[in-house]
């Protein structure tokens, strides 16, 4: 029943004046009640139960990648070992008869058949944040010079299933679990006093609406955002994460800055909601703004990238590497022969193409394949590009897409990271085919003399040693520059949505 | 009477705008999401026939060439996918569309969709997403409008006062709402289902025996929220609470139960690291084996015909070494790579009985399987793929072998060896073979929906208007 007779508080003559040492009064009085629920650390308490399983097994999934980057550098080294052992072993007369391919100190051989060589990007010591994208696209790539190391020809296989349905992380826990439990705290926050009919005996006391607001809303991000900041510290610290590394500080800092704000959006929702509704509405309408949040926009914005970015099909994409295929390798002497001649310090070789091997004229064949595949490969860089720039925009639209791609950054699990991997393992490729190529287009022009006569060995390529190895980027470094501007945006969608719900001049107690 | 009360109950329902706007959105939201999905279907479903018809063509053009040579040049084989993958792609967006068949390996399949795409569009919906997610939410909210409200507001207290049985008026209302719930959600999905049978390859599914069961499937899932929706709110000392408890509840059953499954599927039976896998079987078969190793074969070989030198055998000794290798190599696969999938399947099987944690599991598990995106299907497909290789490069290897060549010589074959050689011929798994295979998740979800029926039964029972 509305009695028409409304005050208007905040500001102006007709509001009511009331002394900060009563709101202190009142906003301690909220606090002390809201710390007192048990349900309150309840919730918190399954929030944090829910932080610490979520960390552990973000770390689990970091354990198994430096695991398997550790087995990595192993097997490159004993493949090494082994070579030079071998090298040792034919350098010595005997009567095997050593084919090319078997040869470690063969370089045309060695490097299509010797050579075990991988980019790799390392998990970051902030990796237990979120799982991202880090188990689904490579973090190793075998570098191969018959081609440029392609992602897509890389596999590592992770449960599909658990693909599709998603990680129990951290990233989760905070995404999607913290909002659900600020509403369970906060939904019924003076909406429930609505529905009891208590708000109009709170109406009736000195204090305003503003500052009644204030400070009920006021303690839930008083004793959660301080709570939920702990947990996921404690989280990360039982999980195994070195917490304590003076590098993480400010990544960490900037992770608990947008946690905070995202914590403080959902508050300020809450305080916009639910002192204007009933109980049952302000439920209905926080659990409605999650789904938005949390799955409308993603889901929305995935089908506008669909329409908007098509992917190539990596279907013609085959046939056009098939086709193309078929054409190098049927013009697999022409192609050396053109390639030799056209560089002075190989011309020599251009008289030996018949006793060339195979691995020498994939050097041509490779070179003019992607020349020709060049417009294919690059329909889906751009593709990819393009669908970025635009799925960094959709991103703004949702705090919770924000907060993930927070997370994911401070994990270094974020496309940008995969990206400059991806990128520095294509330049290492063409850094091992600087070192190898020039080598094996020497061999071919002028061939090497054994010098040991009656040795299986050719003794052409005894630099083991030094081919280039992946230097692998620091996972932490360049994080703050790039944290930087999309915390400060989270941080103004949460004083934004706080300001919306302290609506001076607008806000008014209703519905007497 | 019975009839004349869920006529009502259901003619009420209809005419309230937001069951209306409710049901309508759902139409849309599914009709878009499905529209998006069939255009990508059917691009990729003419490609698939394009390209494969492409292969073939370039198997049977090869020039003459050593056998060995057309080994490896190889062929592609593309999966062919279900055409109601278009409901729920389960894994396939996950694993990769075509695999190379070639000598000495077995390779992965390559061009993983979501691999490919933005992060963003990981969070591309389906059909069965919508199903399985806003199809419980729907139920709750469906049910907690036809009761909790009712009580609320005091209309129910009015009919029961009016001399309505409880159990009579309920069981009509309960059946007026879950017509509107399959309507809603059901329905619209069949159809769509429907035209995804009619428009895209069928390649040997039995689709609609498929979506017959899907369609069932989802019908008892949704049915079971709306039991249990029921069941609260008839329970619930006020509407407020009722909808407090009946969104925990879908939040817990549907959102986070499923990666707790996983992650508990993941813990208590994990998976070795895929990338040492690949390196055993790479050490224990490599591609290109050592002089040791290649020697080694020869000399067994020699051995085995009684003689010392490689033209004194009846066989071609080059084949032979191959053929040794090769034969070799499949045990070490099925042992490496078999092993591991098989540890993939356990795992699979580990989260469908986990089903009985949450109804949503048990349809995660169900859904894929029926529609015939599953990895049990999925590896059914590799495995047939990689028969097919094996019986391939095995009758390479063998051709090799039985013609000696002295020298220089080469041994090479032409268009009649390539023409020759059939085509992979793929049929998918029967039925009635993946439905047992995921007996144990449909049993859960069966469970579920039973006790949903005995909660809504006992909170009727102990109706308090």
């Amino acid at each position: 029943m509305r009695t028409g007779s409304r005050r208007r508080i905040g500001g102006g003559a007709r509001a009511i004046a009331v002394s900060a040492a009563a709101f202190l009064r009142l906003a301690r009085f909220e606090m002390g009640r809201f710390a007192g629920e048990r349900s309150t650390w309840m919730v918190l308490s399954l929030l944090g139960a829910a932080m610490a399983w979520g960390a552990a097994n973000g770390q689990r999934h970091v354990n198994s990648q430096q695991a398997a980057v550790a087995r990595i550098h192993t097997r490159e080294m004993e493949a090494i070992a082994r070579q030079k052992t071998d090298v040792r072993r034919y350098s010595q007369p005997s009567t095997i008869a050593l084919p090319y391919w078997q040869d470690p100190t063969d370089v045309a051989g060695y490097m299509r058949y010797g050579l075990t060589a991988f980019a790799v990007k390392p998990p970051s010591p902030l990796g237990a944040l979120a799982i991202g994208q880090s188990n689904l696209v490579p973090f190793y790539l075998r570098a191969r010079l018959d081609f440029i190391s392609q992602p897509e020809a890389a596999f590592d296989f992770e449960n599909p299933r658990a693909l599709a349905v998603g990680s129990f992380d951290l990233a989760f826990v905070l995404v999607y679990l913290l909002p659900l439990a600020l509403v369970v705290l906060s939904a019924s926050r003076l909406s429930a006093e609505r529905d009891s009919g208590a708000l109009r005996l709170i109406a009736a006391q000195p204090s305003g609406a503003r500052q009644v607001v204030c400070a009920s809303f006021g303690a839930v991000g008083v004793v959660s955002v301080p709570a939920v900041l702990a947990g996921t510290w404690l989280a990360l610290a039982f999980a195994g994460v070195p917490m304590f590394q003076a590098r993480l500080l400010v990544p960490m800092t900037l992770v608990a800055l947008a946690i905070s704000a995202y914590a403080l959006f959902w508050i300020g929702l809450a305080a916009l909601i639910a002192p204007r509704t009933g109980a049952t509405a302000s439920i209905a309408l926080l659990v409605t703004a999650w789904i938005v949040s949390a799955f409308l926009i993603s889901a929305i914005g995935a089908l506008g990238l669909d329409v908007l970015h098509p992917a190539p099909s990596r279907l013609q994409y085959l046939d056009a590497l098939r086709r193309e295929s078929d054409w190098t390798d049927k013009q697999r002497n022409a192609l050396i022969t053109s390639y030799l001649a056209d560089r002075p310090a190989y011309t020599a070789g251009v008289n030996r193409i018949a006793d060339l091997p195979y691995a020498t004229k994939q050097i041509a064949v490779q070179t003019e394949l992607e020349r020709r595949l060049h417009d294919e490969t690059s329909r889906f860089d751009r593709a990819r590009a393009d669908a970025g720039d635009t799925a960094r925009w959709i991103h703004l639209l949702s705090p919770s897409l924000v907060l993930d791609v927070v997370l994911q950054t401070a994990a270094g699990a974020d496309t940008s990271r995969q990206e400059a991997f991806l990128l520095r393992a294509r330049e290492y490729t063409e850094q091992l085919r600087g070192f190898f190529w020039p080598r094996a287009l020497k061999e071919a022009a002028q061939p090497t003399v054994r010098p040991c006569v009656g040795c299986p060995a050719k003794m052409a390529f005894l630099a083991h040693d030094d081919i280039p190895k992946f230097v692998e980027d620091d996972p932490v470094s360049g994080v703050a520059g790039r944290l930087a501007p999309i915390v400060a945006y989270l941080w103004v969608v949460a004083v934004a949505t706080i300001f919306l719900a302290w609506r001076p001049r607008e806000f008014q107690w209703r519905s007497f | 009477m019975t009839g004349g009360i869920f006529q009502a109950e259901l003619r009420r329902l209809m005419n309230q705008p937001r069951v209306r706007w409710m049901t309508v959105a759902m139409w849309i939201l599914l009709t878009v999401v499905f529209l998006s999905s069939w255009r990508e279907a059917a691009r990729l479903a003419a490609d698939r026939t394009a390209v494969t018809a492409a292969e073939r063509a370039r198997w049977l053009n090869q020039e003459r060439k050593d056998p060995h040579e057309a080994a490896h040049y190889g062929v592609w084989a593309i999966k062919p996918s279900s055409p109601l993958a278009i409901l729920d792609p389960g894994v396939e967006p996950f694993l990769g569309l075509a695999v190379w068949l070639e000598a000495h390996q077995w390779d992965e399949m390559m061009f993983r969709q979501k691999q490919d795409a933005d992060p963003l569009a990981r969070s591309a919906t389906s059909v069965a997403q919508i199903v399985g997610l806003l199809g419980p939410l729907v139920a709750c909210l469906l049910g907690f409008a036809g009761v909790a409200e009712d009580r609320e507001r005091g209309t129910l207290r009015l009919a029961l006062g009016n001399g309505a049985r409880p159990g009579p008026l309920l069981i009509s209302r309960g059946s007026a709402l879950l017509t509107i719930l399959v309507a809603t959600i059901v329905v619209p999905a069949a159809v769509l289902g429907g035209v995804a049978v009619l428009t895209l390859p069928d390649a040997g599914w039995n689709p609609w025996i498929r979506l017959a069961i899907w369609c069932g499937i989802h019908a008892v899932y949704v049915a079971t929220f709306l039991l249990a929706a029921l069941a609260v709110s008839l329970r619930a000392r006020t509407a407020r609470l009722a909808l407090a408890t009946l969104a925990t509840i879908w939040v817990v059953a549907c959102f986070v139960t499923p990666r707790v499954a996983t992650n508990l599927a993941d813990t208590w039976s994990p998976l070795p690291s895929y990338q040492d896998v690949r390196a055993r079987a790479e050490t224990e078969a490599p591609v290109y084996e050592n002089y040791d190793q290649w020697e080694a074969r020869r000399r067994s070989i020699l051995e085995k015909w009684g003689v010392t030198e490689d033209a004194d055998a009846p066989v071609n000794v080059r084949g032979a070494q191959l053929d040794q290798a090769e034969r070799h190599s499949h045990e070490v696969f099925d042992r490496l790579i078999g092993g591991f999938h098989d540890r993939v399947q356990a795992q699979d099987r580990l989260f469908g009985r986990l089903g009985l944690l949450s109804p949503a599991v048990a349809l995660h598990t169900v859904s894929a399987a029926v529609v015939g995106t599953d990895f049990h299907q999925h590896r059914h497909f590799i495995n047939a793929a990689e028969s097919y290789r094996r019986a391939l490069v095995n009758r390479i290897n063998g051709e090799v072998m039985r013609h000696d060549v002295v020298g220089n010589e080469r041994y090479e074959e032409g268009s009649d060896f390539w023409a020759n050689v059939a085509p992979l011929a793929y049929r998918p798994p029967a039925v009635a073979g993946t439905v047992a295979e995921v007996a144990v998740p449909i049993f859960a979800l069966v469970a579920w929906c039973a006790l949903a029926v005995a909660g809504a039964s006992a909170a009727v029972r102990g109706l308090s208007p």
